[in-house]
Order: structure tokens, then sequence, then C-alpha cells
């Protein structure tokens, strides 16, 4: 699990290569959200089925029709 | 009948009875029957929906902007058609409202927000080329969280939304004016959008029916993005037969939206009164009835309606659901790296012109890398597949919580952080990862006089048994015939505090 200082040092860099700067006042806000999201991506990495379906096998959304 | 505006009332409900019923009462198939029978006018329901604007809706913010000319020229439109003997359908001559994310063509769509305060869209949405082509009346364009995600916020340029059932409580959202509108009976009609469950969760809290259709089956052509695989269009209504009878209009392929299917578009509003006799009826206990934030009258409604449905000829069994974490967390966080997507520039160029609410939901989803975002594609096809199988395989219908809660409270909605819970206690986003239709259906109200529903979800394009299900609860538990008081009025707010 990543630490809490590695979350924002990653928040930042991944802001800053887009050239995004999060104003000050909302970065504690934008962070919480962060947080948040990288708990649901490792819980959807921990709930993917071994090598049988690798990710990028499918398009972005099936057609239910 | 009498034409005091904002006052019109007809003799007997639907013509067939003896209590002096007012116009915003009749459902959308009554209101056009007694047109098509000559005893009511386009011109009538519009004078009135536009005297209960003007009246209620300086307390309650609902419209953002009000079509009043435009509304007047359609239903005198939709009146000379219907003398001539031209009828276009179940929408002929009715009122309806839009969200402000759905564009009108020389209209302004904001999406609420200071980044759109100024633009007029250029050609109608697919939503509304068909509502106007159906004869629909346009109220007007209705409140809405900024972009369909912020919150009940007060830094934006027109005022939230209030619930109608009480001045301490919001109407929850995205989709909040519509919510607030056809809950406080300004319109019997709104069109929305629900990524998450922005028409559901405004109609639970508001005591309406809200329906997100399948994936695919209403085009979003002319609609402000939000995420684009899990937007979904539709309505929010009064009744089940009001939003079937909308739906009848709105559903279908569009060449321009390549989302949309060309699956034939049943007779809604003839299908939802079929009733419920041999239907297979699902139910799962597991996402809601022992979490201790579920009110226990939403649970006991659930059970109340089950009943009603077994006592109506349906079969009722129960299942077993997938995960709800994993849908979860499918929907969040798809959400948040396509909703980035759509506002990546703004967020660079322009990140103080955002509201607060709407900046702190969006910009998390820098983060989401390319790999994280196909595991969840590849897990959301997962769990569309396992719902296939293990509940529409062998029924129709899978009845479920929509929301766990009454609606929030103004102040749970902070101006600084923390901020407020962001959904508030819905279920309803598993199906927009998955993609099947889902109704939110009231089923009576709270200990706390606040409305509480359930969520009906059928297979994928199955709205016709959803909305058969959803017409059966509501006749037994929906009290349609209760409103918000409009006596005393809502107050009119001066400041960001109720």
């Amino acid at each position: 699990m990543t630490s809490r200082d590695e979350t924002e040092a990653e928040l930042e860099v991944a802001a800053r290569r887009l050239g995004i700067e999060i104003p000050h006042d909302l970065k504690a806000g934008v962070l919480h959200g962060y947080r948040g999201l990288r708990e649901l991506t490792a819980l959807l990495r921990r709930a993917q089925p071994e090598q049988q379906d690798r990710p990028g096998a499918d398009g972005e959304r099936e057609s239910r029709a | 009948m009498r034409t005091g505006k904002g006052n019109l009332v007809l003799d007997g409900a639907a013509g067939c009875g003896t209590t002096p019923t007012e116009l915003h009462e009749l459902t959308v198939p009554e209101a056009g029957a007694l047109m098509r029978a000559g005893e009511l006018t386009s011109m009538d329901l519009t004078v009135h929906a536009l005297g209960r604007i003007e009246r209620l809706d300086p307390a309650l913010h609902a419209f953002i902007h009000v079509t009043e000319q435009t509304a007047l020229r359609r239903a005198g439109e939709a009146d000379r058609e219907l003398r001539a003997g031209i009828d276009r359908g179940p929408m002929h001559g009715i009122p309806y409202a839009l969200k402000d994310i759905i564009d009108v063509e020389g209209e302004p769509t904001t999406s609420a927000s200071w980044l759109r305060v100024s633009h007029v869209a250029q050609a109608d949405s697919a939503m509304e080329s068909r509502l106007r082509a159906g004869g629909g009346v346009l109220l007007g364009k209705l409140t809405t969280y900024e972009f369909a995600i912020g919150g009940p916020s007060f830094d934006l340029p027109f005022p939230p939304a209030r619930n109608p059932w009480s001045e301490e409580h919001v109407p929850s959202g995205s989709s909040s004016g519509a919510g607030t509108a056809v809950a406080a009976g300004l319109v019997r009609v709104a069109l929305a959008s629900d990524t998450s469950g922005s028409i559901r969760g405004p109609a639970f809290h508001c005591g309406a029916v809200g329906l997100k259709p399948t994936y695919g089956r209403v085009s979003g052509r002319g609609t402000q993005v939000l995420s684009r695989t899990l937007d979904h269009f539709g309505p929010l209504a009064w009744t089940v037969a009001d939003a079937a009878a909308a739906l009848a209009v709105v559903a279908g392929a569009d060449p321009a939206d390549p989302r949309t299917s060309d699956v034939p578009v049943p007779d809604y509003v003839a299908e939802s009164a079929r009733g419920v006799t041999g239907l297979r009826i699902a139910c799962s206990p597991d996402w809601y009835a022992d979490d201790p934030a579920t009110a226990p009258e939403i649970v006991a409604g659930i059970e109340a309606a089950l009943r009603v449905l077994r006592e109506l000829g349906a079969i009722v069994e129960q299942v077993d659901l997938p995960r709800y974490d994993l849908f979860n967390a499918c929907g969040r966080v798809i959400c948040a790296a396509e909703a980035f997507a759509v506002h990546e520039e703004d967020l660079r160029r322009r990140s103080r012109s955002f509201g607060r609410f709407a900046y702190q939901r969006i910009m998390p989803g820098v983060g989401i890398s390319a790999a994280d975002l196909l595991h969840a594609y590849q897990v959301r096809r997962r769990l569309a597949r396992a719902l296939d199988e293990t509940v529409f395989g062998a029924h129709d219908v899978l009845i479920t919580a929509c929301g766990q809660a009454t609606a929030a409270r103004w102040t749970d909605f902070g101006a600084d952080w923390p901020p407020p819970r962001l959904a508030n206690d819905m279920q309803t986003i598993p199906f927009n990862v998955s993609g099947h239709p889902a109704l939110s259906v009231p089923i009576g109200f709270a200990d706390n006089a606040l409305p509480i529903g359930l969520q009906a979800v059928g297979r994928a394009f199955g709205e016709a048994s959803v909305l058969r299900v959803g017409a059966a609860i509501e006749a037994a538990l929906g009290q349609r015939h209760r409103r918000p008081s409009e006596s005393p009025p809502i107050r009119q707010e001066t400041d960001r505090t109720p």
C-alpha cells in the first residue's frame, strides 16, 4: 500500500506532468478524493482473475444489444 | 373549467370523476386523452404550468431558464395540429423540461457552471429533437449540479434547487432541478442524465419516478458529457405512466451516437399497464438489509413491495448478487478517469472557474493510469455478465434498494473541507456499470416524512418489464396523491444557510 506522503507526491507528479497546478485551498479535497480512488484501483486489481483475461483485451464498452 | 393563470382545474379527474383536479395532477396519458377528446388544450396545460413556475419556483430554484415564449408558441401549434387531426404521439401538447446539460438550439446550456454560463447551443440535442418532433412543449432548463457531478453548491452562477418536502434537506443530484420541479408539480416530465444515479437519486429523495434506461436506449447527442461509457439519459417524472410516455418518444437508435442501439422500441405506455402476473422477480437483501446505514423503513418498504408483487401474481425468488464493492469501484474509477479527460483543458487553464465541489470531484482522476482504467473496464464486463447469468438468466426484474437513507441535510455540505458524502448512500451505480435499465419507484415515506423508494432493474432493453413492475408498486405504495405543501410557501433564501 502506498503511504500517505507517497500518494500526495504521486498526485502532484501526475498533475504537473499535464501542466496542472492544483489551487492550494482545493488540494486537501483533491488529495482526499485521489486516496479514495487509489484504494478502489487496488481493489479492482486484486479482483482480476490471474492471467486469463489481460487488461486491454476488451473494448471500452460492450454493446447491450 | 376555470382559467386563472396557475389555478386551472378540470371538473372530474381525467374526465371520469367528480372531484375537481388541478391540471398538474393529470398523468401524461390522461392529459393526452383529454386533449384528443377536445376537453383540454395544450395551452391550458402550459399556462397552468407557467403559472406554477412563476408562483413557486422563486423559492425552489428548480429552473435555470424558463422558455415561456417557446412554450406558448409550441402549445398553440400542438392545439392547432390536434384540431387538424395531426397527432404526434404520447407527448403531443405535453409540457416538459430539460436538465441544463441538454442542448436546445438557440437556448443557453450552462451546465450550471461559470465555464459555460454564456454558452448558447447551436443545435438541438437528440432528446430535444425527438420531443420537439413529438409535439412536446418545452418549459425550460433545469438546475443541475455543475457538469452533472459537483454538489449542491453556492459558488455557481445559479442557486441550488431546494427539496420541496423540506427546507432542511437537499433534493439530491445531479438532476436536482428535475427532482424538485416534478415533485412540486411544476412539470410532469423532465429529461435528464444518470451517470451514477443522477436521475434515480433525485427521484428517490423527492418522491418521484426516475428511469435510467439501458445503455444505448436513448441518444446522448447534444448533451454535456460526464463519463462517456457510464452516461445514460432518461425521464424523471411523477408517475410511471409519465415516464413511459417520455421514454417512448426519446428512445431509439441515433446514427450520430454510436452508443445507441436499433433494438425496436415497444409501446411503453401500453406495456406499463399490463400488470405483473407471471413475471419472475428476483430479490436480494445482500447489498442493503444488514447494513446499518439502511433505514429500517426502506427495508420494510421493499418487503411490502415484494408482498404486493406476489399477491398480484408475480413469482418472487431470492438470488445472490455479485459483490457490491466491485461495482462501486468500477463506477468510481471509470467516472473519475473519463470525467477528467473531458475537463482536462479547463482544469489546466481555468481551474478557478470551477465550483469547489466539481473541482474536487473531477481533479482526482488525473492520477488514474491507463492500466487501471482498463482493469476497471474489464471488471465491469465480468460484472455485467455475472448479472446477466445469475439474475437475468431466469428472472425478468430484480428488486433492490435505490437509496439507503432519506435526503441529506444542507448542513452535511459544508463550504469548506471535509466534503459531503458523495453518493448519499445510494445504490444506483451498479447499473450504470452494467448498463441494465433501472427504475426508482416511490414506496411511501419514512418516519421523518421524507420520501423513500426502491429500485427495479431489468434485462438489457427490458424497460417494459421494469415499467410494469414499477406501475404495480406505484399503485399499491406510491401515494401519488401526496404532494409537498405549498402553504406556507418555501421561503426564498438570502444566504447559503437554509
